[in-house]
C-alpha cells in the first residue's frame, strides 16, 4: 500500500536564519580549514501542551537557539545564544573565532577532522525512509536538503486549544471507565471492602515539534521531528497510580488511546491499592517491551556510549578487547536512530531522527550481538579518540547544554515465541509490564530498572494477583549485567518487515542530568531469574 | 533580538482592549543568563584536559495570562514563552484564546506587598561581575586539587558556572527581581592501582565557587574511591537497619514537605495537615522525632529567595516540630480555594540535629548497612515509598571489620521509617541546583540518619 503521508514541512519563519548559517561557518573556519572544522546548528522547539485535572492549564513554548562550534587542537569550542538577529550572530561567530585563536590550550591528541562528502554518504547505505527523501544524486554543498517525519495530521496546525479539548475528553473517558469499574466490582462486595473512586485523573496532551538545521562545509541539512504524547494518570486517595499513554514520532494521529487501554488509568490504581507486597528475592520474570527496553538501554546502552568508553568509565572496551562474552545467544541489542515504523505501528518512537546534532546520518547499529560486544556508539570526539566509526549518536539536551554520546532508540532484537508460550514456561514467577525508571553503571556493570508492579504467574498462567514492592512502592530490578544477559530464556517475535520491535516513548538522563528523548523497547523477554525488591 | 518588557506591556494592553479577550491578569517572568561549562578528561597524574568548552547567553520571557469567562465565572490560565521572532500581540491573543477554554475556579492574583520584599543574598558578587573568570578559577582550583589526589585516578570531570538575572512583574502591581548564581563540579574516579571495574562519580553544587569546598570534596572522592574493594551483595532482609547520608535525607524530606503543600490537599491526594504526625504510627522508644524548618533567607543557598513563585514575600517558619506538622504551605491560589490565609513559607530545609553519632552506630549496632550512594533513589511523592539499587555502601557488624557492599535493592516507606529513626549530631550544609531532573533543594542539618523501621533489602 502506498504511503500517502507527507513529510513535515520546514517552517518558513526559519528560512532567513538558515540562509545566514553558511556565512557563519565561513567566518569560523575561513583560512583555517586545514586545521579546524566548524559547523553551525540551529534548533527550534515548539511545544504545545494542555493538562486537564482539578487544576488545569495550557502552555506554549517556543525555544530557539544557535550553536556555533570550532573543533581545533583537540577541543570542541562552542558558543550558543538565542539572540538571533544577524548582527548578534555574526558577532558571536567572530568572537568565537577570536577566542579559539587566542587560546593556547591543547586538548586531546586528536587528528584533524575531514567531514564526509555527499558522494561518500551516498556510497554508504542509508535507511530506506531517509534515502527516499534525499535527491536522487548527491546534492551540491550549498543545496538545502530537508527531511521530515511523515504525518497524517500536519503538526503545524495543532493548537493548544485543540490539545486541551483532547485532554478534557480523555479525562472524561477515564472518569467514566472508573465509574463503570466501580459499579461492576463493588456490586458484589460488602461496603467496607468497596473500592473508592479515583481521587484525581490528570491528562496531559502535548506536541513538540523539533526543527534542526545543520550546516558545515559539506552540507546544509534540516529535519522536522514532531513528537506527540497523550498521557492519562489515575490517582487513588492513598496515592496509588496507574497510567496509560500513546505517543511517539508523528502528528496527532498517534495520540489515540483505545478504550481497552484506559483500564490502566481507570482500574489499575484501585487494584494496586489492594495489591500484595512482594517478598524481596530473585524470581523468574517476563518483562514487557517497556521494561525490556529500559534493561536494554541501561544494560549495554550506556556502557557502549563512546564518550564513556573514551574517559575510561565503561567496562565494555576491556571486555571487547579480551573477547569476553557478556550474554547468551539471545542477548542482542540494537541502537537505531532510524526507526520510523515498528512492530505493527506506522510511526516511530520519540528517539528517532534523520541525522544527529553533529550532522551524522542515522544508521542502525548492533551494539551487542548474541552476547558479543561490537564497536561503541560515538560522536565526533569519541570516534576520533577511540579510532572507531562515526555513528549518529551526538546529541544535546538543547542548544544550552553540551553535546555527548547519547542513545537514540535502544532495543533487544525479537525472538520467535508468543507471549502465551513464554507464560506457559513459567511454573512460578511474575510478569512486569510497566517501567519505572532505571539507572546505568557502565563501569561497575550492574543494572537497575524499575517496574510499577508485578503480575503473578503460577503453573504457566497469570493468576490475576498483583504485587507491589516490599514496602508498598514500585518494584526495583537489579542484577549484574553479564549474569542477567546470560539468563534470557525466550523472546517474542515482531510483526515488522525488518524485525523492529515496539519501542516505547521514553527519555534519558545521562549521569542524572542532560535529558533527551530516547525510545527503548524490544520483545517480551523471559528471564530465568532477576533480583526484585 | 529579545522581548522587551515595555513592548510586552504594550501588547498586553492591546489585547486587553480587544473585545472578548477575557484577559483578567498576567504575570511576566524575564530572565537573562550567562553560563560557562567545560567537559574534561583525566590523564596521567590526574591532569585534567578540556575537550569541550562552552559559553551560552540566554534571554527568556515567560508570560502567564489569566482569563475569566462564563457563568458561573471560571478562570483560565495559559503560559507562553514569548517568541521574539513573532508578533507579540498575536501571541498574547492566542494565549488568551487558549486560556478561555481552561476550566478552573476563579482566584485573585496576589498584590504587591506593602512592606516590599526581604533582602536576601541569592547570588555571588564575583560570579555576577565575571562568570567566565570564576569558571576559569574553578577549573584552576580543581586542577590543583586533582594533582594532589594520589589514591585515585580521575576519569572525567565537568565544571559549570552560571549567572541569571530574573524579573517578576504582574498586573496586580508586583515588580521585583533577583539574581542567581549556580556552580557545580562533577568528577568520576576509580581507585588506584587500576584498571578496575568500579568508580565513584560525586557531584557538588553551590551558589559560588568557594561554596563547593573542593578540598573537602576531593578528600571525599579519595576516601570513597579507596573503599572500592571487594564488594559483596547485601543480605536479603525483611527488616534491615540502614544509615543514609545527607543527599538521601534531602531528597526524602523534600518529598515529605510536598505533602505539607495545600495543593496536595486540593488535589485530594495524600497530604498532611497541622496536627498530623509525619510518622504513620507510634514512635519507637529509642526513636527521635523530626523537626523541620524552612528558611528562605540563608545566604548563598539553593532555595534562598525574597519571594515565592506567585510573588508573595518569602517567609521563614517551623513546619514540623517533634514529628508533628505545625504549618501548611498555602499559596495565594490554594488559600482562596481552601478558605485559608496564604503564606509565603518556603526555602531551605533546616533539620534539628540529633543525639546520634555515626561511628557509634557502626560500632554498637549488631548489623547496619551504610548506604553511601544510591544508584537511583526514586521516591513516590504520593505514597512516600522509595526504592533503589545500592551503588556503594558498607556493612558494619559489631566486632567485625566493615565490608563494602554493592548491588541489591533497598526499599522503604518514609512515614514508616520516621517511626524509628535517629539523626546524627554532626551538621552539614548542601545544595541541589535545579535541572530537568530535580528541583532546587537546600539542606542544613544532620549528616546522617539511622533508620530501623520500614526497610527491606533484596540481596544475597
Amino acid at each position: 500500500m502506498q504511503d500517502t503521508r507527507l513529510p513535515a514541512r520546514f517552517p518558513e519563519r526559519l528560512r532567513e536564519l538558515r540562509a545566514l548559517l553558511p556565512q557563519l561557518v565561513a567566518i569560523l573556519e575561513q583560512g583555517r580549514g586545514d586545521e579546524w572544522y566548524a559547523f553551525a546548528w540551529l534548533e527550534e522547539t515548539v511545544t504545545l501542551s494542555a493538562v486537564c485535572g482539578r487544576n488545569e492549564g495550557v502552555q506554549q513554548d517556543t525555544d530557539r537557539g544557535v550553536v556555533l562550534r570550532i573543533f581545533a587542537r583537540g577541543i570542541q569550542y562552542e558558543s550558543a545564544c538565542n539572540r538571533l538577529d544577524e548582527s548578534a550572530l555574526i558577532e558571536m561567530a567572530r568572537a568565537l573565532r577570536a577566542r579559539v585563536e587566542a587560546d593556547d590550550a591543547t586538548g586531546m591528541p586528536l587528528p584533524v577532522y575531514r567531514p564526509r562528502s555527499w558522494a561518500e554518504e551516498y556510497a554508504d547505505p542509508l535507511p530506506p525512509e531517509l534515502r527516499s527523501q534525499l535527491p536522487a544524486g548527491p546534492p551540491a554543498v550549498e543545496q538545502p536538503v530537508h527531511l521530515g517525519v511523515r504525518c497524517t495530521v500536519d503538526p503545524w496546525i495543532t493548537t493548544a486549544d485543540g490539545l486541551r479539548t483532547l485532554a478534557a475528553a480523555t479525562r472524561q473517558r477515564v472518569l467514566a471507565a472508573n465509574g463503570a469499574f466501580l459499579r461492576r466490582e463493588n456490586a458484589a462486595r460488602p461496603e467496607a471492602e468497596a473500592y473508592p473512586a479515583l481521587a484525581e485523573v490528570r491528562v496531559l496532551a502535548r506536541q513538540t515539534v523539533h526543527t534542526h538545521v545543520f550546516v558545515d562545509r559539506t552540507r546544509n541539512l534540516s529535519q522536522v521531528l514532531p513528537v506527540t504524547l497523550l498521557y492519562a494518570l489515575g490517582i487513588m486517595p492513598g496515592g496509588q497510580t496507574g497510567r496509560t499513554l500513546a505517543g511517539g514520532l508523528g502528528g496527532l494521529e498517534i495520540a489515540v488511546l483505545p478504550d481497552d487501554s484506559l483500564a490502566q488509568s481507570a482500574e489499575m490504581p484501585a487494584r494496586l491499592s489492594r495489591a500484595e507486597r512482594l517478598a524481596p528475592g530473585a524470581y523468574r520474570l517476563i518483562t514487557g517491551p517497556d521494561v525490556t527496553g529500559v534493561i536494554a538501554h541501561e544494560a549495554f546502552g550506556h556502557t557502549q556510549e563512546g564518550d564513556t568508553c573514551m574517559c575510561g568509565r565503561s567496562v565494555a572496551p576491556g571486555l571487547r578487547a579480551r573477547r569476553v562474552r557478556v550474554g547468551n545467544d539471545q542477548a542482542s541489542i540494537v541502537n537505531n536512530p532510524a526507526v520510523f515504523s515498528m512492530d505493527h505501528l506506522f510511526h516511530g518512537p520519540n528517539g528517532s531522527y534523520f541525522f544527529d546534532h553533529e550532522g551524522c546520518f542515522a544508521r542502525s547499529q548492533t551494539i551487542l550481538d548474541r552476547g558479543w560486544l561490537s564497536a561503541p556508539m560515538t560522536n565526533l570526539t569519541a570516534a576520533l579518540a577511540l579510532g572507531e566509526p562515526r555513528t549518529a549518536n551526538g546529541k544535546r539536551e538543547s542548544w544550552r547544554r553540551p553535546l555527548m554520546v547519547r542513545q537514540t532508540n535502544t532495543y533487544f532484537t525479537p525472538g520467535d515465541a508468543t507471549l502465551e508460550e513464554l507464560i506457559a514456561r513459567v511454573p512460578s514467577g511474575f510478569l512486569a509490564h510497566w517501567a519505572h525508571g532505571g539507572m546505568e553503571d557502565p563501569k561497575g556493570g550492574s543494572l537497575t530498572a524499575g517496574t510499577e508492579y508485578l503480575e503473578e504467574i503460577r503453573d504457566g498462567r497469570l493468576t490475576g494477583r498483583l504485587f507491589v514492592g516490599p514496602t508498598g512502592g514500585h518494584v526495583e530490578l537489579s542484577d549484574p549485567v553479564f549474569s542477567l544477559l546470560a539468563r534470557i530464556e525466550g523472546k517474542t517475535g515482531s510483526r515488522h518487515p525488518r524485525g523492529i520491535p515496539e519501542n516505547k516513548y521514553g527519555g534519558c538522563g545521562k549521569y542524572h542530568k542532560e535529558s533527551v528523548n530516547a525510545g527503548c523497547g524490544g520483545p517480551w523477554i523471559l528471564w530465568s531469574s532477576v533480583t526484585c525488591g | 533580538m529579545a522581548c522587551e518588557i515595555q513592548d510586552i506591556r504594550r501588547a498586553l494592553a492591546e489585547v486587553a482592549a480587544q473585545p472578548g479577550s477575557g484577559l483578567f491578569g498576567w504575570t511576566l517572568t524575564t530572565e537573562t543568563a550567562v553560563s560557562h561549562q567545560a567537559l574534561m578528561i583525566g590523564g596521567e597524574g590526574n591532569v585534567l584536559t578540556v575537550f569541550q568548552t562552552r559559553q551560552v547567553t540566554d534571554d527568556r520571557a515567560t508570560l502567564r495570562v489569566f482569563t475569566r469567562q462564563g457563568a458561573p465565572v471560571r478562570q483560565g490560565v495559559a503560559v507562553v514563552t514569548l517568541d521574539p521572532m513573532a508578533d507579540l500581540t498575536a501571541q498574547i491573543a492566542a494565549a488568551c484564546a487558549a486560556a478561555r477554554g481552561v476550566d478552573n475556579p476563579p482566584w485573585e492574583l496576589p498584590a504587591a506587598p506593602p512592606a516590599g520584599y526581604p533582602d536576601v543574598a541569592t547570588a555571588d558578587p564575583a560570579i555576577a561581575a565575571d562568570p567566565g573568570a570564576e569558571h576559569a578559577r574553578l577549573i584552576a582550583c580543581a586542577r590543583r586539587e586533582a594533582a594532589r589526589l594520589g589514591v585515585a585516578q580521575i576519569n572525567s570531570a565537568e565544571a559549570y558556572v552560571s549567572f541569571r538575572r530574573q524579573r517578576l512583574e504582574s498586573s496586580s502591581g508586583i515588580s521585583t527581581g533577583r539574581a542567581l548564581s549556580e556552580v557545580y563540579f562533577e568528577l568520576a574516579a576509580e581507585r588506584l592501582p587500576g584498571p578496575n571495574v568500579q568508580e565513584v562519580s560525586p557531584l557538588v553544587e553551590a551558589t559560588n565557587v568557594d561554596g563547593l569546598d573542593l578540598s573537602t570534596f576531593f578528600a571525599r572522592v579519595a576516601e570513597q574511591a579507596g573503599a572500592l574493594t571487594g564488594a559483596e551483595l547485601p543480605p536479603t532482609s525483611r527488616q534491615a537497619t540502614i544509615v543514609i547520608g545527607p543527599e538521601a535525607i534531602t531528597a526524602l524530606l523534600y518529598e515529605l514537605r510536598g505533602q505539607l503543600q495545600a495543593d496536595a490537599e486540593y488535589e485530594r491526594g495524600p497530604h498532611l495537615l497541622p496536627g498530623d504526625s509525619v510518622a504513620d504510627g507510634p514512635l519507637a522508644t529509642a526513636g527521635e522525632a523530626l523537626t523541620l524548618a524552612l528558611d528562605p533567607f540563608l545566604p548563598a543557598m539553593a532555595e534562598s529567595t525574597p519571594y515565592t513563585g506567585e510573588g508573595l514575600p518569602a517567609e521563614r517558619s517551623l513546619v514540623i516540630e517533634d514529628g508533628v506538622v505545625r504549618r501548611q504551605l498555602v499559596n495565594a491560589r490554594m488559600g482562596q480555594y481552601l478558605g485559608r490565609p496564604a503564606n509565603g513559607i518556603c526555602g531551605n530545609m533546616l533539620v534539628a540535629p540529633g543525639r546520634g553519632d555515626r561511628a557509634d552506630w557502626f560500632a554498637t549496632l549488631p548489623d547496619v548497612l551504610e548506604i553511601r550512594t544510591f544508584s537511583s533513589l526514586l521516591i513516590n511523592p504520593r505514597t512516600l515509598t522509595w526504592s533503589s539499587e545500592i551503588k556503594l555502601g558498607r556493612r558494619h557488624r559489631a566486632g567485625q571489620p566493615p565490608v563494602t557492599i554493592k548491588g541489591g535493592v533497598v526499599s522503604g516507606s518514609l512515614r514508616q521509617n520516621l517511626r524509628d529513626c535517629a539523626f546524627s549530631n554532626r551538621r552539614i550544609v548542601r545544595n541541589d541546583l535545579p535541572d530537568g531532573w530535580k528541583p532546587a533543594r537546600g539542606y542544613d542539618g544532620p549528616d546522617a540518619m539511622l533508620i530501623r523501621s520500614g526497610i527491606q533489602v533484596a540481596g544475597a
